[in-house]
């Protein structure tokens, strides 16, 4: 083993480890958060991760394919082949549901906001491991994502870019402790903020601090962005609140809330590029 | 005969580079997008490790780490050096200490999963809030990384078998 750590390869494997810290710190300090190495890995396996996404879809098809013929078959074997085609098109008439769903609550957003410019992105990866619920979609610099857009699903928050390369973007759900967003209850319109903490996060919510003792949120009550900070627009709803509790710490109150669209099952997204009140 | 001594350890390590690839598209996107706690890339290093050692080791733990930096929101980087490093420790370990068997793979991998699962609990946990992290380690990075170790299997015998095939 001696001879291993004299040898020429150990000299070159602690080249390439320092040439690896160095790129880490140029992630660290770099706007983008992303290293040269990272973002050139990214672009070079960009078209391999989308073939599979494409693959997971099909995958997904064929299952749900696969229950309602057998079904089916049962009752008429011999229109086997009329009822494949009447499935697939139900497959396919389910994914234009589906995707009408997402385009029509777009849609309310951006009559409502008509100054709000979006980018429509696709999630293609996630790190299982991750509580907070992080993705990457498939938009980056080269289509105008930048950090701090907010990203959302129909009127729902999700999250925001907080690392973007050519090709893609990382976005942290309101779940991450990284992440808070002014708000306020839309009945009260009492002002406050998100703070995302472990245990919440592991149960899918997030807290609202910043409630007086006295505060009249009550559960269901409404909470959105209230725009306050330049980075998220007024009016995205983050979520409802489900209890209000008193603090043991100090003579505040904090709400738990349920985010209206869980981060961690979103599939199409849209990032919001540009808004009015937008932090120049 | 030489012509075989020469083409067979870089067929055999382009079939590695394959591997890892598809099982790094396999990890961020088929199981991640699921919410599925599997790190397969794990397994695949440490097996590959088990017979390439040390130095090719160290290569094939950068290749393994960099596959899994793509999706995850830790440090840019950081399972590249850490993968790096334990991929050429498990080469070290297997070359001049264990034999390569099954059981000693299956010990290595262990250690190298719970050596990300901690890395990857501090740089994207603890580093953020503190509160309730023993919780998320305990029911989330903990079982990932027995379940991905449980893996091994998995990759040790066809790495085995072409290793034997192609040396």
């Amino acid at each position: 083993m001696q001879n291993y750590f004299r040898s020429i390869k150990f000299k070159y494997t602690l080249c390439v480890l320092a040439v690896l810290l160095l790129g880490l710190f140029v992630a660290a300090v770099s706007s983008g958060g992303t290293s040269p190495f990272s973002s050139a890995l990214n672009f070079v396996l960009s078209p391999l991760n989308r073939a599979a996404e494409h693959i997971s879809e099909t995958v997904s098809d064929f299952r749900a394919g696969f229950r309602s013929s057998s079904r089916y078959l049962e009752e008429i074997e011999s229109l086997q082949a009329e009822l494949d085609e009447y499935r697939e098109q139900m497959v396919d008439y389910e994914k234009l549901q589906q995707k009408l769903a997402s385009y029509e609550e777009f849609l309310g957003v951006k009559s409502e906001h008509s100054d709000f410019v979006f980018e429509p992105a696709a999630v293609i990866m996630r790190d299982g491991m991750d509580v907070y619920a992080s993705f990457t979609i498939n938009k980056g610099t080269q289509d105008g994502i930048d950090v701090n857009m907010p990203v959302i699903y129909g009127k729902n928050l999700i999250g925001v870019v907080r690392e973007v390369s050519l090709t893609s973007a990382v976005v942290y759900t309101v779940f991450h402790p990284d992440v808070s967003v002014s708000a306020y209850e839309t009945r009260t319109r009492e002002d406050c903020y998100t703070e995302a903490q472990n245990s919440f996060s592991l149960e899918g919510t997030l807290k609202l601090m910043g409630l007086a003792r006295t505060t009249p949120v009550v559960a269901g009550g409404i909470v959105c962005t209230s725009g306050i900070g330049g980075i998220y627009p007024r009016d995205l709803i983050i979520g409802t609140v489900t209890q209000v509790v008193n603090s043991e710490s100090d003579i505040s109150a904090y709400a738990v809330i349920k985010p209206a669209m869980d981060p961690r099952t979103a599939v199409d997204v849209f990032v919001i590029t540009d808004f009015e009140d937008k932090a120049r | 005969m030489r012509t075989k001594e020469r083409i067979y350890p870089v067929f055999r390590r382009v079939i590695y580079i394959a591997l890892f690839v598809l099982t790094g598209v396999v990890q961020n996107t088929l199981l991640g997008m699921r919410g599925s706690i599997l790190l397969p890339l794990i397994p695949l290093t440490v097996a590959v490790c088990v017979f390439e050692h040390e130095y090719a080791g160290f290569f094939f733990g950068l290749l393994g780490g960099a596959l899994y930096d793509l999706a995850s929101p830790a440090a840019d980087g950081i399972y590249a050096i850490v993968f790096a490093v334990l991929g050429c420790a498990a080469g070290l370990v297997m070359h001049y200490l264990f034999r390569g068997t099954l059981l000693s793979a299956f010990l290595l991998t262990l250690i190298f999963a719970l050596c990300t699962a901690l890395t990857g609990f501090i740089f994207m946990v603890l580093a953020k809030d503190r509160s309730g992290a023993f919780a998320v380690f305990r029911t989330t990075f903990l079982p990932g990384a027995v379940c991905s170790s449980l893996l091994l299997p998995v990759f040790y015998y066809p790495i085995r078998l072409l290793d034997q095939k192609l040396r």
